[in-house]
């Protein structure tokens, strides 16, 4: 990955309402933080950054950070997040990840496919991307941007895996090895989507099961199971032959006799 | 699959909140391309549905699509010429709160004027603005 270079100054600005008036005057709150050193917060130039990110092809950046009064020259960091506003896409904050040129690290690194997938071209098939982004482990200056693989040569239903991956020299691909990565499906056919349309026009608002409802009946069902259960019991028992001779509802029924109507 | 849910604990519900922005679903997550919201508003089965329909036919069974939004809140509404009181309404439909910035729907695996064109096709079904974004910024 190569180094690009980035200015930066101190921020004392902090909070809310801090970071809002440091965004409305054309700069981005910042952070570096890393193993050696302790975090620091930052500002840098809005348009300065956005550059740097649409002139890469990823938001993995390897910066060389030139901090204002700061003892040493410059820093060795990655871009370790990147927030943007969820409407407008504008940059709220970047978060930098201090390295050391001589210690490995660890990124996501986005997967990009080139070529025309064989069982695209002729089967009809689409290409799934199950993998936008995979693990790698190296030298900073040996990371790469984003991998890219051939998928020209992949027919319906297969599929290329992490572990057929060639990682870039000095670098290791992290995880499962046999995790697919793109694969190529087979095309839906006109029963299925049939189907499901016909799925869908069947249902109707009133039609949604309750699960209230559905443990009530459970519970009255498994009321009299287990009477029937006690009784089986003891069936020699003095008790259970005298609960077994007398109907439940005799006495209840005597006591909550209904008062006569007064005249 | 019916766009309405299977079990629920509670028939009639509350009418919630739909402030703020959505902070969860806002980005795209499965396909190349998405159809953002831009505004809120309750999004009902057969809106759902019809903008599901009209990626469908456009895209002509190339492809892939994902539906990002699903109606967990039903609504109610009181019969016509109803005096007030007497309990809440009936049952009326299920809804999605959709919020700005939540991805709608995602297309993978056709160009990009085809997914362009499905979406504001899509985009016509539904009571909202919303905006056509890709996966890597490049819309």
């Amino acid at each position: 990955m190569k180094t690009v270079a980035l200015n930066a100054f101190p921020r004392v600005a902090q909070r809310r309402a801090g970071a809002k008036a440091l965004r409305a005057k054309g700069w981005v709150p910042a952070v570096i933080y890393g193993r050696q050193t302790q975090a620091q917060n930052l500002e840098i130039d809005t348009k300065q950054m956005e550059d740097l990110i649409h002139h890469s092809a990823s938001e993995n950046l390897l910066v060389d950070l030139a901090l204002k009064d700061d003892a040493r020259p410059s820093r060795l960091a990655l871009v370790q997040e990147i927030q943007h506003h969820p409407l407008s896409g504008k940059l709220l904050h970047v978060d930098f990840h201090e390295v050391a040129q001589d210690e490995k690290v660890t990124i996501q690194v986005p997967v990009e496919t080139t070529g025309e997938a064989a069982g695209v071209k002729t089967g009809g098939g689409v290409l799934e991307h199950v993998l936008f982004r995979i693990k790698v482990r190296g030298l900073p200056k040996d990371l790469p941007e984003f991998i890219t693989i051939d998928v020209t040569n992949l027919n319906l239903g297969e599929a290329i895996h992490i572990g057929e991956i060639q990682p870039p020299p000095g670098v290791e691909i992290l995880g499962d090895k046999h995790i697919p990565i793109v694969a190529v499906a087979a095309p839906r056919t006109e029963e299925e989507e049939a189907a499901e349309a016909a799925e869908a026009a069947a249902a109707a608002p009133g039609e949604v099961e309750m699960i209230k409802e559905k443990k009530e009946e459970g519970e009255e069902a498994a009321a009299p199971a287990k009477g029937a259960a006690k009784g089986a019991e003891k069936p020699g028992g003095e008790k259970g032959a005298k609960g077994a001779e007398k109907p439940v509802g005799d006495k209840g029924a005597a006591e909550k006799k209904p008062a006569e109507k007064k005249k | 699959m019916p766009l309405i849910p299977e079990r629920v604990k509670y028939r009639k519900m509350h009418r919630g909140s739909r402030a703020g922005m959505a902070t969860r679903g806002h980005t795209v997550a499965f396909g190349e391309y998405g159809l953002m919201a831009m505004e809120r508003c309750w999004l009902d089965t057969k809106q759902i549905e019809a903008a599901r329909v009209a990626i469908a036919r456009n895209m002509k069974r190339h492809g892939k699509m994902w539906i990002r939004i699903f109606p967990q809140k039903s609504f109610t509404k009181k019969p016509l010429e109803t005096r007030m009181g007497k309990g809440k309404g009936p049952l009326e439909s299920w809804v999605a709160v959709i919020r700005p910035a939540n991805i709608l729907f995602e297309v993978d695996g056709v160009t990009e004027a085809i997914a362009r064109e499905s979406l504001r096709l899509a985009a016509t079904k539904l009571p909202i603005r919303t905006k056509f974004i890709a996966r890597h910024g490049l819309a």
